[in-house]
């Protein structure tokens, strides 16, 4: 699996940093839009309270018109302004005309209160007509007193989240310098420089992709005070009122020198010392005059959104803003892709350029009207590095795609020490550990993100030359083979605090670990990426080393190589890698970094880890030692793709890491499967495209419908003439309890086919085919007798049919309405799908709905003799206005007089059908409910063998002893025979005969 | 198809069981039903020497033989061969032999054979 850093656009969307959407369009944030509640106030400067209410005028149907009477004289309330019930938050009335007493000729809308039904009462609370948009925008409202109104320059119009201006420099005297840049369209067009407020630190910046627009109603950005001010030759300016400038407080909006008193450009307020001196950052001279101040308002406690708490906390120029919601301090800005913006010069923006840290978010005035625009720095210079001043290039700018990178570091607040109550006991007997941490100041990424299931990778490892990389200080952050020195940290969870109360605007971040957080350390946040392989990605993986070159850069298939300076011209990161100058400086080139861990679902590793974290556990997987290097064909598989190359598998020391080298590479997603290549036998070849066995895989064995249809019939000794279809069509419905017929036909109505008895040989043909058309006629010519009579068939017009898993109900709604409803519900186990079941459906209403008069038709013997039961044929009446139509013969009567009477049920295709499953409904319902679960042998067969005992014959026979005998003829004791010789036997034969 | 041998074993199996019964004869001259578990009219008393062998691989051959003096005056007209429980195996029914003296005997002989 790859990890790659977390990335996310300018507010704060996760984004995939090897794939840019160029064309991504967002809606503008000025289509949401907040208002400002403001209390009705006295003279006396308290909140009016509502007394009483007059009657009402006016047509209830459109606006009601009531005058409101008030304990005291509004001194803020005009007309227009909306009225404001602070229980529900809803607008409930209009000012009709601006009061000049306590009586306020109002509109009123609607009743109010947590009921909804109460008059409003209390204290009065408006929204200034001024602060209410044009109809179009969207509306949404604060409660509160001190929400806050934004509005951006571009109403309406849409943005990319990730489009920025980047620029090799912020000085007034040279970006936007029409001398200096003749073909500057920024100049061309407001005869100005970009930015206005500039310190000689910032020289290489950012400007992010939203215009604040300034006017009146909006209280968020920019006041201008303008005063008579008199200078003594100090820093010191003595002002009419201080307590209308704000610290911070720009002259001219800091980019024009003042004249009478003389303060240079970029001078702005960096104390007040009372209630008529403020302190400059530089040396006001000359004489006394008016002097405008342009400063930001005070930031509000209370926002609808956070991230116009971030905006509303930023500063003015280059002040910072730390420990604020609009600290960037554990930010860095990556680019992903440059486009052309006007007056594009120098060198362009590629992917991977990236700051160290940011500073804080900052606000800039870009025109005369004071428009906002947010710059962000780093604090030195973005994308400076190394000591030769000559190589830096100011004069840049480009258009960037760029994004936020976050970190985190140990040492700061909420993270350690770990304290005893941040341990949870979670599953399989571990122990978490939970941290608290703020939102307000560095980590206020922490409210936009949800970093659950993200990874903490440290920054404290090896360097390729075995040098330590401290945790504490991020000297070098492109490549760190990390080892045991520090793990790699699982988020388990990251859930808002919603148990502390907020008392002022601080809270906080519950996020829990599933170990503790190593000291001092700096930490990427990392997560999953969604392609674990790219084609071009290197043949050599080292497994948990943290590098740009495992991951793609995005409009390319190239993974990241060496990344050159925007602001730098010639200079690379190869400078720090090979130990160049700037070695020890902080990375500010880095590009989106990946790592390679290995996923262990079977605890080969040993320590219990899903996700392999350290060296030491990949010894019991990968390679223990330097000498059993594995060798041999491996398969790597996403589930889809299977990549099976050559690979080798060894481990190096000094650094400590494992590579997995790959002779091929592929386009690999999620988690990739690797394993060693067997061979495994199966009967018979693979037909079909298959791209992977997997073991302990449960799998469904049907057959294709028409070879089951043949299987079926040959098994049941039935003949059948049966041509394939050319496409084959697998199924394997439920037919327990189902006829072989209602079985065939189903299966062949699959191919759109059916069945007939052909002289003994059951036949296949398609639905459609000639064979069932009707071949007989009857019309006045050769019916001698004919009546109506009632059909035994059942009418139905609303049939409900139910499949093994789906319901369908189709009635016929004039029928019902003519004759009342009547339902019939038919159970069809064997229909698995929707739209099986609705075709049945269909089928079953068309048969069940049509007329069910029967004709009996009489006719002579020569015109009915091939005809039998079963049959279609056509009949036409005229003599009784009787059109054509299809019969089917449902019953024959042979007189002797040589008539035969034929009676005729009305024909609808698979009626046939329909009688056959009705005569087998109760066999088929028997069926169905008996138990699944017999021990039964699929095939038994039972031979009969005969084994008779056959009696022959009889004989009788009678034994006479004749003539004297010999010697004694007394018997012997008891005996019957004589003793002694002499006398003859005759045996005489009384009766033989055969049985 | 049934083999020679099993059709000898089987008459074997046979023979056991009529030698271990004790054999009866009659004076009952009806056709025999079936369901029938003894002779019609059993001459009781007396003593039936059987004498059985089996020969020719499947066949037995049943002799019955009577003294005289059991039957003087009686007219013979069933014969039936009978197991150790005793089941009735066998009933043969046939035109009346008799009666016969007290010197004579009366010997009746049933071929069976196992097909």
């Amino acid at each position: 699996m790859r990890l790659t850093e977390l990335v996310t656009d300018l507010f704060y969307n996760p984004i995939n940093p090897e794939e840019l959407n160029k064309d991504f369009l967002q809606n503008s944030m000025g289509d949401y839009w907040s208002a400002n509640i403001e209390d009705v106030t006295q003279s006396s400067g308290a909140t009016c309270q509502i007394s009483s209410f007059g009657s009402f005028s006016g047509s209830a149907l459109t606006v009601r018109e009531v005058t409101m009477t008030l304990d005291a004289t509004p001194t803020n309330l005009a007309a227009n302004d909306w009225l404001i019930d602070m229980a529900t938050g809803i607008i409930w009335g209009k000012v009709k005309t601006t009061p000049t007493s306590a009586a306020v000729a109002i509109y009123q809308y609607r009743k109010v209160g947590t009921d909804n039904n109460s008059a409003p009462s209390g204290s009065l609370y408006k929204i200034d007509e001024e602060h209410i948009p044009a109809n179009g925008s969207r509306y949404t409202y604060g409660k509160e007193v001190d929400s806050s109104l934004y509005k951006l320059k571009s109403t309406g119009r849409k943005h990319h989240p990730n489009k920025m201006l980047l620029f090799g420099s912020a000085n007034a005297g040279i970006l936007g310098n029409h001398t200096l840049f003749p073909d500057n369209a920024w100049y061309t067009h407001y005869g100005e420089t970009l930015l206005k407020i500039h310190t000689g630190s910032n020289d290489i910046g950012a400007v992010g992709p939203l215009v604040f627009g300034n006017d009146d109603s909006s209280p968020f950005l920019v006041e201008e005070v303008v005063q008579n001010c008199t200078p003594d030759g100090t820093t010191s300016l003595t002002v009419q009122d201080s307590s209308v400038i704000n610290i911070g407080a720009y002259i001219n909006k800091g980019a024009i020198a003042n004249t009478n008193p003389t303060v240079s450009a970029g001078t702005y307020v960096t104390a007040i010392p009372d209630s008529t001196t403020v302190t400059l950052s530089s040396a006001a001279s000359g004489s006394a005059g008016s002097v405008r101040f342009v400063t930001k308002t005070n930031k509000k406690n209370v926002h609808l959104h956070s991230l116009f708490r971030q905006y509303d906390s930023a500063k003015l120029g280059s002040l910072t803003a730390t420990g604020t919601h609009a600290d960037l301090s554990a930010h860095s800005l990556v680019v992903l892709g440059n486009f052309d913006v006007e007056d594009a010069d120098g060198r362009r923006a590629t992917a991977g350029e990236s700051t160290y840290s940011l500073t804080s978010l900052n606000l800039e005035c870009i025109d005369s009207d004071v428009d906002m625009v947010f710059p962000m720095y780093n604090g030195i210079k973005w994308g400076f590095y190394g000591t030769s001043s000559g190589q830096h290039d100011y004069s840049s700018i480009d258009g960037g795609f760029s994004g936020f990178k976050f970190i985190v570091y140990s040492a700061d607040i909420g993270w350690r020490p770990i304290a005893d109550d941040t341990d949870k006991s979670a599953a399989g007997n571990k122990t978490y550990k939970q941290h608290k941490v703020s939102h307000k100041g560095k980590y206020n990424y922490l409210r936009h993100l949800d970093l659950t299931g993200c990874y903490l990778v440290p920054l404290h490892g090896k360097d390729i030359d075995n040098n330590t990389i401290s945790g504490s200080f991020p000297t070098q952050r492109t490549d760190i083979y990390g080892g045991n020195l520090s793990e790699v940290i699982y988020v388990v969870s990251h859930v808002y605090d919603t148990t502390t109360s907020i008392t002022d605007d601080e809270d906080f971040s519950f996020i829990t670990l599933d170990r503790e957080i190593a000291a001092n350390t700096q930490y990427k946040i990392m997560q999953p990426s969604p392609v674990c392989m790219w084609p071009n990605s290197p043949k050599e993986i080292q497994i948990n080393h943290i590098s740009a070159k495992y991951t793609k850069m995005p409009e390319s298939d190239r993974m990241y190589g060496s990344i050159n300076d925007f602001g730098y011209k010639e200079g690379s990161r190869r400078d720090r890698e090979f130990g160049g100058a700037s070695y020890n400086l902080p990375n500010n080139n880095e590009g989106i970094s990946s790592m390679y861990v290995i996923v262990d679902l079977d605890n080969r590793g040993g320590n219990g880890n899903t996700v392999i974290r350290n060296t030491s556990a990949n010894d019991n997987i990968l390679a223990s030692s330097t000498t059993n290097a594995f060798k041999g064909e491996l398969c790597l598989s996403d589930g889809e793709t299977n990549l099976v190359t050559g690979a080798s598998i060894s481990k190096r020391l000094g650094p400590d890491v494992h590579t997995i080298t790959l002779e091929e590479r592929t386009k690999l997603l999620g988690v990739v499967s690797c394993s060693e290549i067997f061979e495994l036998k199966v009967n018979g070849s693979v037909s079909r495209d298959t791209k992977r066995a997997m073991i302990g895989t449960s799998i469904d064995i049907s057959k294709e419908s028409e070879a089951l249809v043949e299987e079926l019939f040959t098994e049941n000794n039935i003949s059948f003439s049966l041509v394939p279809s050319s496409y084959p069509i697998y199924t394997s419905p439920d037919f327990q309890g189902t006829s072989l017929y209602i079985l065939a036909k189903y299966l062949l109505s699959l191919k759109n086919k059916t069945m007939f008895d052909n002289a003994g040989v059951i036949t296949v043909v398609e639905e459609n085919s000639s064979t069932l058309m009707s071949k007989f006629e009857f019309d006045d010519s050769n019916i001698i007798e004919y009546e109506l009579v009632d059909s035994g068939f059942d009418f139905y017009n609303e049939i409900i049919l139910y499949g093994s898993s789906h319901k369908s109900v189709k009635k016929n709604v004039r029928s019902i309405n003519e004759v009342g409803r009547k339902t019939l519900e038919i159970f069809d186990k064997k229909l698995t799908t929707q739209s099986e079941v609705d075709k049945r459906a269909r089928e079953l209403l068309k048969i069940h709905n049509t007329e069910t008069t029967n004709l009996e038709i009489k006719t002579h013997i020569r015109y009915a003799q091939t005809i039998s039961s079963g049959d279609i044929v056509s009949v036409i009446i005229n003599q009784e206005n009787i059109e054509r139509n299809l019969y089917m013969v449902l019953e024959m009567k042979y007189e002797i007089s040589g008539q035969t009477t034929l009676l005729l049920g009305k024909y609808s295709k698979s009626i046939e059908d329909r009688f056959a499953e009705i005569l087998l409904a109760n066999k088929q319902t028997d069926s169905y409910i008996r138990r699944k679960d017999y021990v039964e042998n699929e095939k038994a067969f039972d031979f009969f063998e005969d084994i008779k005992i056959k009696e022959i014959n009889l004989v009788i026979r009678k034994r006479t002893a004749t003539g004297q005998t010999v010697g004694f003829t007394s018997t012997l004791n008891t005996g019957t025979t004589t003793l002694g010789f002499g006398s003859g036997v005759t045996h005489t034969v009384l009766s033989e005969e055969d049985l | 198809m049934i083999t020679d041998k099993a059709k000898e074993l089987l008459a074997a199996q046979l023979l056991t069981l009529i030698n271990g019964g004790t054999h009866k004869i009659g004076l009952g001259g009806n056709s025999t039903s079936p369901l029938a578990t003894d002779l019609d009219v059993a001459v009781t008393g007396i003593t039936v020497t059987p004498a059985v062998e089996q020969a020719a691989g499947n066949n037995l051959q049943i002799k019955l033989e009577v003294l005289g003096s059991d039957i003087t005056g009686l007219v013979i007209r069933e014969a039936g061969i009978f197991d150790s429980v005793p089941n009735l195996l066998q009933r043969v029914n046939f035109e009346g032999v008799g009666p016969f003296s007290s010197t004579e005997r009366l010997q009746i002989f049933i071929n069976i054979e196992v097909d």
